[in-house]
């Protein structure tokens, strides 16, 4: 019995390491969205960084992207995506209550998994290509 | 003994109930205040895109590090900094990152290059970020770890070097840090230079 526990608890470590990896991973994902949607000023980058916030669990700051890529092109083809992503952003949990920033933690990640409502992450390879090169030379 | 002891003890609580209201009454005048400031504040800053958010918290918190041995001072920094950071709605971490990502030197041209923009889109907030930088200068004293030089003066020549490079004359400068009430008649803060 003890050994499972052992186990179990060893089981947990690793997946709360591979979850401060993809943190982290996502976070520097951010500042190249930002970065791109600034250089860019498209459609797509905005998507993505407004994704990019969505991953990092920036709620109030994704919904505030996807209204205005709404507000600005109103003939998108990926209008009900993003209506879709904005009502995940107003209640990510079936238990959220107000539209907020959350800090990316462990628990509210735990629960995403399993109860989070659906949405639509819009990343292209370019900036998981770009978020890459960022890591591995330190700078943009 | 019992009586005198009762008389205190009531005496001690009076006074700490006391205390309680009249902070109460403070702190909820104050806070009414800094709500209507940061109202303003959003209002003013609401037109300014990510990126000109994240140069001008850069900007401010570049000042706020030769701010180094008064704590007066340096709380008075951090509560403006903090106030700036609510009302533009993006943190200080947020804006080193953004600009550290490009390495430190980078990073400072790009955030003048925003500013330089800005100045030429939106004068009256530009003059504003250069009036809200003068109180950090004020406020900024110690001595530099490394160079050992003084803070004041790293931060007026900073001051002086920023500026002058995104367009501003010296007589420009000298004009809005010391006359201030063309900023306050234009957006209505006079709260928030208090």
């Amino acid at each position: 019995m003890r050994l499972l526990l052992f186990l179990l608890f060893l089981f947990w470590l690793y997946n709360y390491w591979r979850f401060t990896g993809k943190r982290k991973y996502f976070k520097k994902m951010v500042i190249v969205a930002e970065h791109r949607d600034e250089k860019f000023k498209t459609e797509q980058s905005a998507l993505e960084l407004a994704s990019a916030y969505m991953e990092v669990q920036r709620y109030a700051d994704a919904y505030s992207i996807f209204a205005s890529v709404l507000n600005k092109y109103r003939n998108t083809p990926n209008s009900s995506d993003i209506m879709g992503n904005m009502e995940f952003c107003k209640k990510p949990l079936p238990w959220s209550g107000e539209l907020r920033n959350h800090k990316m933690g462990y628990w509210h990640n735990f629960m995403l998994y399993r109860f989070g409502g659906s949405r639509r992450v819009m990343l292209s390879q370019d900036i998981y290509i770009a978020t890459d090169n960022f890591i591995q030379y330190g700078h943009l | 003994m019992k009586t005198v002891l009762l008389i205190v003890l009531a005496l001690v609580a009076l006074f700490i109930v006391k205390l309680v209201i009249a902070r109460r009454k403070f702190t909820k005048q104050w806070k009414q205040d800094e709500d209507d400031a940061l109202q303003i504040s959003r209002k003013i800053y609401e037109s300014l895109s990510l990126s000109e958010k994240y140069a001008f918290i850069f900007v401010f918190d570049i000042f706020m590090k030769n701010i180094r041995t008064s704590v007066h001072n340096l709380a008075i920094a951090h509560h403006q900094i903090e106030f700036e950071s609510k009302a533009l709605g993006v943190t200080v971490k947020d804006a080193d990152s953004f600009f550290g990502a490009e390495g430190m030197d980078r990073g400072i041209t790009h955030s003048m290059d925003i500013l330089r923009e800005l100045k030429n889109k939106n004068r009256n907030i530009s003059d504003f970020l250069i009036y809200r930088c003068s109180t950090f200068v004020e406020k900024a004293c110690g001595r530099d770890r490394q160079t050992g030089m003084d803070c004041k003066e790293i931060s007026e020549k900073l001051f002086l070097r920023m500026f002058t490079s995104i367009g501003y004359t010296e007589d420009e400068l000298d004009k809005i840090v010391n006359n201030p009430q063309n900023l306050i008649t234009l957006f209505g803060r006079e709260k928030l230079t208090q």
